[in-house]
């Protein structure tokens, strides 16, 4: 009966994603964002997450990493076609990459710190 | 030997090859784990280096290969939808801490993709490289979508992406040493919002909180990213 829940659950997340098909033919977005949304959007309306779905999504975003092997593969493919700029795109991505990452990080320290210290709730860390 | 199979039975060469997927992503995390779950030991890494070999001796074309396991690839859009899940776990902490959330994501899906953009100003690059340079930090089914929605190139779009968040996993522990990023929210904020779902995968090696904080980057980044994007090559077309 559990296993029916999960298969039921699995289902219902490529079932959104149609979902999501079919409404990104009125709405110009991508499908898997809509199926997201009206996903989201249930959960709100519900007010809890059913545990057979908590369980599916918790393994099936554990392992997403599998689902990029594939197109992860086709670095083969445009190595050879970008060869002659491939340096300076590898370069320009891995800096551009690491000085968003320290900014988006600092950035966000920076206003949970100051949220922190202006509520008096937590006036008393400091 | 393989290649003669697949040209017999698609059904058969598209289970044959998605085992092996499944059985090299399985070997690359148990080297992962044997090495200690070390950032730099990447799993991603042994995949890529494992299916060269096992392409390049069976014969068989990444072009054929990415055909044979295409529903991998489909797949991706409903795990996509399964983001609704631990984002709406995080909706309350959205609400109490609205800035802090939504200011460096935006400042950071902004300026990651502007940063790589001007990076190659000097580089005569086709425009179409340029355009699958936008997407780079939204999680691969979003980035795909756009990218057609923008003219860029798909496949190409992708393999960026997937670049960005390698870089974005194996760096990070590095990047919050130098810039002193202590708090949770911040670290993984910043993983998902640049690395998108292999940052945040890195999110979740580091600690919950930090996975949790990361899928709300990753989920918000995308959404605005593939909002905004169509939106303005829209007005300027």
């Amino acid at each position: 009966m559990q296993w029916f829940k999960y298969a039921l659950a699995l289902l219902s997340l490529v079932g959104l994603w149609f979902i999501g098909l079919g409404l990104s033919t009125f709405i110009p977005l991508p499908a898997s964002l809509l199926g997201l949304l009206v996903l989201l959007l249930g959960l709100v309306w519900l007010k809890r997450i059913p545990h057979a779905l908590l369980t599916v999504s918790q393994f099936v975003l554990g392992h997403m990493l599998v689902l990029f092997v594939p197109a992860t593969m086709g670095i083969l493919l445009y190595g050879e076609t970008l060869a002659d700029n491939l340096l300076w795109l590898v370069l320009s991505i891995v800096i551009s990459t690491l000085i968003s990452l320290g900014i988006t990080a600092w950035v966000c320290q920076r206003l949970w710190h100051a949220k922190s210290v202006n509520s008096p709730a937590f006036n008393d860390n400091e | 030997m393989l290649s003669t199979y697949s040209a017999q039975n698609p059904y058969l060469s598209a289970i044959i090859w998605l085992t092996i997927t499944i059985g090299v992503y399985l070997i690359s995390l148990v080297i992962f784990r044997l090495l200690g779950r070390r950032p730099v030991f990447h799993p991603m890494i042994f995949c890529i280096a494992l299916l060269t070999i096992v392409l390049f001796y069976a014969g068989v074309g990444v072009t054929a290969y990415q055909a044979h396991t295409n529903v991998l690839t489909w797949l991706l859009g409903p795990a996509t939808v399964a983001l609704a899940v631990p984002l709406y776990t995080q909706l309350s902490s959205i609400r109490q801490n609205t800035l802090a959330i939504m200011l460096p994501i935006l400042i950071g899906g902004t300026i990651a993709p502007i940063l790589a953009l001007a990076g190659l100003y000097f580089v005569v690059l086709d425009k179409h490289v340029r355009l699958s340079l936008l997407t780079k930090s939204i999680t691969s089914p979003l980035a795909i979508e756009t990218s057609q929605h923008i003219g860029g190139i798909p496949g190409l779009a992708v393999v960026i992406v997937i670049f960005t968040g390698i870089v974005g996993a194996i760096f990070a522990s590095v990047v919050y040493r130098i810039f002193k990023i202590t708090s949770a929210p911040a670290q993984g904020l910043a993983l998902g919002t640049v690395g998108h779902a292999i940052g945040t995968a890195q999110g979740f090696q580091m600690s919950q909180k930090i996975g949790a904080f990361a899928t709300l980057g990753l989920c918000i980044n995308g959404v605005l990213t593939a909002i905004i994007l169509p939106i303005i090559f829209f007005l300027i077309s």
